[in-house]
């Protein structure tokens, strides 16, 4: 099955466009020019900000490079165009090949003629007492345990009398194989295009013990995309190696359907959670606020220490009239210093102002010191919280694209592992010799032919001990 | 210990492809013989410290499969296509291709051992690695790179051969060769196991990105240029097919998609950025 030439040539303009269309060498450009093109996107970084180029090119090559589409070349329209006349160019091919495909895989060839006899690489010729060959019903069982396969038999007239020819074939269906590499790619573009147009990306962060109803999508203009259901960060953790490296993020995910809670999972890197369409993937992390226990000492009131539990960001009224308290910010290094938490401090006296301070954990002294005020605040304590961050993604198209890429593995291990392998003997009244037949057995494989070639003579060997 | 057994193969592999061209000058059966047993016997050794190594990074309580780093990589590289070119010697009994298959894995092993930038000693895995997909995923691509490495060996051979019999050449080097055709169905034979492997390795990458990142392509540079390799070797099989393009020009092509592979492999990690392991060696 090299390129078949085509029965009839078409003429005219359609003719030749189908032509170019349906050409083996436009395969040959395309793919081609799809390695080249393809190398631009791997050298100029992608879909970056705009920030970002400019450190590395000037204002005008950037213009130049937005505009010709090497900046999100494999979403250009000339990228996507190739593709495009990949897929023509693989329809218009499998239009032209395939009936005639098909063709010879309907109907098998059972008789073996001279045309045929002729073009064979693997002949071997013998006698058979004529009698032996009265039962063809018998004959073929022993041809089928000789070679199994599905043994057809056909008597004819011939020019030397009847004729009786045997026919058998192995792995017919193999010839389909490359067939459906091609259909693959057309059903790996089809999901491709699919998850495309329905698909969408985003991603979210849960703050540790909160949830979620919606995420974002990234770009520009970040609007929220209802999930349909709530979804809920009970905790996150992140291990290190003792080199410092990551070794494993993990959040503990609640999903909320109608206010219950229907699944529970702890997602890490390439453990994501899917439900309701959407699947989640660890993605990021980040402190989040958190809280700080404190003690704030009064320097009058007999020297009275008054412990306090806050949530940074979150006021606190003091008791009697002592006023508010609140942690602002939470930094992990301040000023070099290790964990620091800012205070604001409003005594709730009339004439006096608000004021802020850092509070370091490592120098719970460092307060003590500040004799401007009456009082003073000592860090004890830091529960940091996280948030974990997610990606979302919804995609329809990934199974067509999955069911894709299993027929291209199927049909490339079809289309170069598996062969068509055909046997025909013929027996002919041997006109020198009264009683004996002549026998003819002609092999074909379209593929792996050494191989075949020793099936082959074995096959022969056990005909010629017939007698 | 296992870097160590690794260094010695590396001289193993440097002898057995000495011998592998003294063959190509002498012809003695008995030459070709030594070369198989020295290739062997390198190829034993490098099992086992594969082996070995895999149990020392248990032993180190960070456990996982020896093909997470650069420089386990290229030695896994190397066995692939030592593994390759045994069998292929083995059914065909062509030893005259050693001389140009040893080549490929010596130079991987060289590298591996000596170049500063390769780290070798086990390191832990980051979480994006700690994957069933990692195994299969990179078995699948190295055995196909193998693959590749043969072609492109053979397809050498086959330039070379096939202009000595356009000059109509007698005698000399090149007529211990097989015969262009025997080369040319060889190329073909690699590359139609090079290519479904490649795609397996293609697609186990897919699924897998999808598995961590949620993205079955990302057009990162390593799976763009393994999708160039896979162009190429797609545009190589319909050349084949192509009159006009069999013969020497699709022999080229072979080699270009070897070039190619090695730029997938390592190009990409020593020049360009992206999401794979080794970036750092
Ligand atoms: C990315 C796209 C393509 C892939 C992966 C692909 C893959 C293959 C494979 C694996 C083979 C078997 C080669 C062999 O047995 O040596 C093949 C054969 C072939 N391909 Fe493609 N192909 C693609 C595109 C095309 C296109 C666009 C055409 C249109 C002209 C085409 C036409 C053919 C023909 C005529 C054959 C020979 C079939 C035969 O043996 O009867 N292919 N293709």
């Amino acid at each position: 099955m090299t390129e078949a030439k085509p029965k009839k040539k078409q003429k005219g303009f359609a003719g030749s466009l189908a032509a170019f269309f349906s050409s083996l060498k436009l395969t040959i450009f395309l793919l081609i020019t799809l390695a080249l093109v393809s190398i631009i996107g791997t050298i100029i970084p992608q879909n970056q900000l705009r920030e970002q180029y400019l450190r590395y090119y000037d204002e005008s090559t950037y213009a130049t490079l937005k505009a010709v589409g090497f900046l999100d070349m494999y979403h250009s329209w000339w990228f996507v165009l190739i593709l495009a006349l990949l897929a023509i160019n693989l329809i218009a091919c499998s239009w032209k090949h395939f009936p005639r495909a098909w063709y010879y895989f309907s109907h098998p060839t059972r008789i073996l003629d001279a045309t045929l006899e002729k073009a064979a690489k693997l002949v071997w010729r013998g006698t058979l007492a004529a009698d032996k060959a009265a039962d063809p019903e018998s004959l073929m069982s022993r041809l089928e345990e000789v070679w199994p396969g599905s043994w057809h038999f056909t008597r004819r007239d011939g020019d030397s009398g009847v004729e009786l020819h045997f026919a058998a074939e192995r792995g017919r269906w193999s010839r389909l194989g490359v067939y459906f590499v091609h259909l693959s790619v057309l059903v790996i573009f089809a999901g491709g295009i699919i998850g495309s147009i329905y698909g969408i990306k985003g991603f979210v962060n849960i703050p540790e013990g909160e949830r979620v109803s919606s995420f974002y999508t990234y770009g520009d203009q970040q609007k929220p995309i209802p999930l349909g259901f709530e979804l809920e960060c009970r905790d996150f953790s992140v291990e290190f190696y003792e080199s410092g490296r990551p070794k494993e993020y993990s959040s503990d995910l609640v999903v909320y359907e109608n206010g219950k809670p229907v699944v529970q999972k702890t997602i890490k890197v390439n453990h994501p959670l899917s439900h309701g369409g959407f699947t989640f993937y660890q993605a990021s992390y980040g402190a989040y606020g958190g809280r700080v226990a404190v003690e704030l000492h009064f320097r009058d009131r007999g020297g009275m220490v008054l412990p306090l539990q806050l949530e940074v960001g979150q006021p606190q009224r003091l008791p009697e009239d002592w006023g508010w308290i609140e942690a602002l910010k939470v930094e992990k290094n301040y000023m070099r210093m290790g964990p620091a938490v800012l205070i604001l401090r409003d005594p709730g006296k009339p004439g006096v102002k608000p004021y802020q301070f850092w509070a370091f954990l490592r120098y719970p002294e460092f307060g003590r010191a500040n004799n401007k005020t009456n009082e003073f605040c000592v860090f004890k304590q830091l529960e940091e919280r996280y948030y974990t961050g997610l990606q979302v993604n919804r995609d329809p198209g990934v199974w067509i694209v999955w069911l894709g890429c299993l027929m291209m593995i199927l049909g490339l291990y079809v289309a170069f592992f598996m062969s068509h392998k055909r046997l025909w003997l013929r027996l002919t009244p041997d006109p020198d010799k009264p009683g004996r037949m002549l026998m003819v057995l002609v092999g074909n494989a379209n593929k792996n032919q050494p191989s075949f070639a020793h099936e082959f003579e074995a096959v022969a060997e056990k005909i010629k001990a017939w007698k | 210990m296992n870097t160590y057994i690794f260094s010695i193969v590396t001289f193993v592999y440097m002898a057995a492809m000495v011998v592998y061209v003294a063959y190509l000058a002498f012809r003695r059966p008995v030459v070709a013989r030594l070369a198989t047993i020295i290739l062997l016997g390198g190829w034993l050794a490098q099992t086992t410290a594969i082996g070995l190594r895999w149990y020392e990074s248990y032993e180190m309580g960070i456990g996982h499969a020896p093909m997470s780093n650069l420089y386990e990589s290229l030695v896994f590289f190397s066995w692939t296509i030592i593994l390759l070119y045994l069998i292929i010697e083995y059914r065909y009994k062509l030893s005259i291709l050693g001389a140009f298959v040893t080549p490929f894995a010596f130079l991987g092993m060289a590298y591996a051992s000596i170049s500063p930038s390769v780290n070798e000693t086990i390191q832990p895995l980051v979480p994006a690695l700690q994957s069933n997909w990692l195994i299969s995923h990179v078995v699948t691509c190295f055995l196909g790179y193998a693959a590749f490495a043969v072609s492109c060996g053979v397809s050498i051979t086959y330039i070379l051969k096939k202009r000595y019999e356009e000059r109509g050449g007698k005698g000399g080097l090149m007529a211990a060769f097989p015969s262009s055709e025997v080369l040319d169905e060889l190329v073909y034979k690699s590359i139609a196991i090079g290519f479904p492997l490649l795609t397996i390795g293609i697609v186990t990458g897919a699924a897998w990105a999808n598995y961590a990142w949620g993205t079955y392509w990302s057009w990162d540079p390593k799976e763009t240029w393994s999708l160039i390799t896979w162009f190429i070797y797609a545009a190589f099989l319909h050349a084949r097919i192509t009159r006009g393009w069999r013969g020497v020009k699709a022999a080229v092509l072979s080699i270009i998609g070897f070039v190619a592979v090695i730029f997938t492999y390592l190009g990409v990690n020593l020049l360009l950025s992206g999401l794979h392991s080794y970036g750092g060696g």
